[in-house]
């Protein structure tokens, strides 16, 4: 099971480097451009719209509102689409294409060969945040001395860590509908459509105080994205939670694809 | 009692309405090389994936070496060496990566490298290239080293040499022999039939799913009918033996007094008949595995509708010849 484990991290090596400069770029353009624009951002006042806020940029006039409504805010709904891409093609992908025939007939039970799939997309994914994190890193203490923050280079590991848990619950379900589908397709539809409910669902829950009470069964809810994520540390427990779903996730993937008839492309109840 | 290496019991599968296989009652003993023959979408993948666990039957029965395929796939599957009919490889690797991650994952050790060094050989296999620039043939090769290499006590070969140059399949066929005569078993779908009939102890015929039949090679080409040719010393009318149920006239030689007939039944009536034309001398011709088998399939294929349609006969008339 180990060398299938190591295969299955070391066949991500590209979408990982090709991830974490992706990303990093991404960080270095929002973070690099501003100490340029600090004096206009000072300025720029979107606390009183609802609708911002619901998407994570209402406090831009500082620069922990600026890193956390861009950087912070964004990494993770980026990261999101390797997440589909990656958890779908795992089973319904390697199915699709056939790869998947000769591992399921090794001396393995399949709860074993969807565990080492899910543990090669959460090291993937960690290593993903974890390139990214010390880039962005190194962006900042490039920076540090040209803006005004409390900030410290270290504060921002936590926050970029709290990424993991949001994308691996979203890779596991992404697992999940790829073990349920007849095709990768099907389920990259399937997982776009959960996702974009989540993202959705948080956004409108944030904007009306009549649906606050709804905002607990969307995961987005339970990633921080605020500027208060620097002054008060992450959300532990929302993470917790985050990662409690993935492994749930992982479970249900697992019932699900020991059920069904593999390489007929059918759905896991026909 | 030794139990049968494979077992099958009223197997059956069904996709919703749509006909996997049906109701299969199947038996391969140990050591024997088991051919498995029928058309593109006949069941034998269907049947090979539900023996390896791949897909789960609707009812019935599987078992290997005394197994059950469902509840001990991994015991099972620890033993087998498997090579699928459509075969996709992960093309990013080396041959070698690949090689390597699959004995890893059977935890295999060290010295079924030699054996696999071996047979990439054989195969004339250069396993040090990445997949993606292998042609079809290469890459069914590297299937059957995967399939082989762990020397398994059986083999479940499905389409074994398609793609391969005829040399190779040669040296395919020489490997399943070998695995025999190494005392193992090899299940072997195809529908190459000169190649079964040149490995096959046995063969399975499997037609929409259903198994119609189910014998010796050399048993099923001699029962299911025989190509008699009659020298004669008069030559007897165009309807003389056709008359006969179960008698097709298939040329004759009339310079000669020749003719040649396929018969299916009724023989003692075609002796008689023939002795009225002066019978001198009667020769049994060889069958062919081809010729029993598009029999089987005779209301697609032309001459063969002839032999089916006889075979109707004999259904309905009953005695066999």
């Amino acid at each position: 099971m180990l060398s299938l484990l190591w295969h299955e991290f070391y066949s991500r090596r590209t979408d990982i480097l090709g991830w974490s400069l992706g990303l990093s770029m991404f960080a270095l353009v929002y973070l690099g451009l501003y100490p340029s624009m600090a004096d206009q951002m000072a300025v720029f006042d979107l606390s009183d719209l609802a609708f911002y806020e619901a998407l994570g940029v209402a406090d831009m006039a500082t620069f922990e509102g600026y890193a956390s409504g861009t950087v912070i805010n964004l990494l993770p709904i980026i990261l999101v689409v390797y997440a589909i891409s990656t958890g779908t093609g795992a089973l319904a992908g390697q199915e699709d294409d056939g790869t998947l025939e000769l591992i399921v007939t090794l001396p393995l039970p399949r709860w074993q060969i969807v565990l080492v799939k899910a543990v090669g997309i959460a090291l993937a994914l960690l290593a993903i945040v974890l390139l990214t994190a010390v880039v962005v890193m190194a962006i900042f203490a490039g920076i540090q001395n040209e803006i005004t923050t409390t900030i410290e280079v270290w504060d921002w590991l936590p926050l970029m860590l709290a990424i993991w848990p949001l994308t691996l619950a979203f890779s596991m379900a992404s697992l999940l509908f790829g073990a349920i589908a007849p095709t990768r397709r099907m389920a990259g539809m399937l997982a776009t459509v959960f996702v974009l409910a989540n993202y959705a669902g948080d956004a409108v829950t944030n904007m009306s105080p009549t649906y606050e009470a709804w905002q607990v069964f969307f995961l987005f809810h339970y990633y921080d994205n605020t500027s208060a994520a620097f002054s008060e540390g992450v959300f532990v427990g929302g993470a917790v939670l985050l990662l409690g779903l993935a492994v749930l996730f992982w479970a249900t993937a697992v019932v699900v694809f020991q059920r069904r008839n593999l390489m007929v492309g059918k759905w896991v109840w026909q | 009692m030794t139990p049968a290496m494979i077992q099958t019991q009223d197997l059956t599968l069904y996709y919703g309405s749509q006909r996997g296989i049906e109701a299969l009652d199947l038996q391969i003993e140990a050591g024997e090389v088991f051919g498995f023959l029928g058309p593109n979408g006949a069941g034998k993948t269907t049947t090979l994936r539900i023996l390896l666990d791949i897909i789960r039957p609707t009812r019935g029965t599987a078992t290997i070496f005394g197994l059950d395929c469902q509840k001990e796939g991994v015991a099972i599957r620890e033993r087998i060496g498997y090579l699928p009919g459509e075969l996709n490889l992960p093309t990013g690797m080396t041959a070698n990566q690949y090689l390597d991650l699959l004995a890893g994952a059977r935890e295999q050790k060290t010295h079924g490298r030699v054996y696999r060094d071996t047979l990439c050989e054989r195969l004339s296999l250069d396993p040090t290239r990445k997949m993606r620039d292998y042609s079809r043939g290469n890459k069914q090769k590297v299937g059957l080293v995967a399939a082989f290499m762990s020397q398994p006590d059986l083999l479940i070969l499905d389409e074994p040499t398609g793609g391969l140059d005829p040399l190779v399949q040669q040296e395919v066929l020489d490997l399943v022999r070998e695995t025999q005569a190494d005392g193992r078993t090899v299940f072997f779908s195809s529908h190459i039939l000169p190649e079964v009939q040149a490995v096959c102890d046995r063969v399975g015929i499997i037609r929409e799913g259903q198994l119609v039949a189910t014998e010796h090679i050399e048993d099923l080409t001699h029962q299911q009918f025989r190509r008699v040719k009659l020298f004669l010393q008069s030559l007897p009318p165009a309807d003389a033996f056709t008359a006969v149920a179960g008698i097709t006239e298939l040329s004759r030689e009339e310079d000669k007094n020749v003719v040649l007939l396929e018969v299916r039944q009724n023989m003692g009536e075609l002796l008689h008949t023939a002795v009225g034309y002066g019978l001198n001398d009667l020769e049994t011709l060889p069958v062919s595995l081809e010729e029993v088998f598009l029999a089987y399939y005779g209301h697609k294929n032309g001459r063969a509708n002839q032999t089916n349609q006889a075979n109707q006969t004999q259904e309905e008339g009953g005695n066999d010849a």
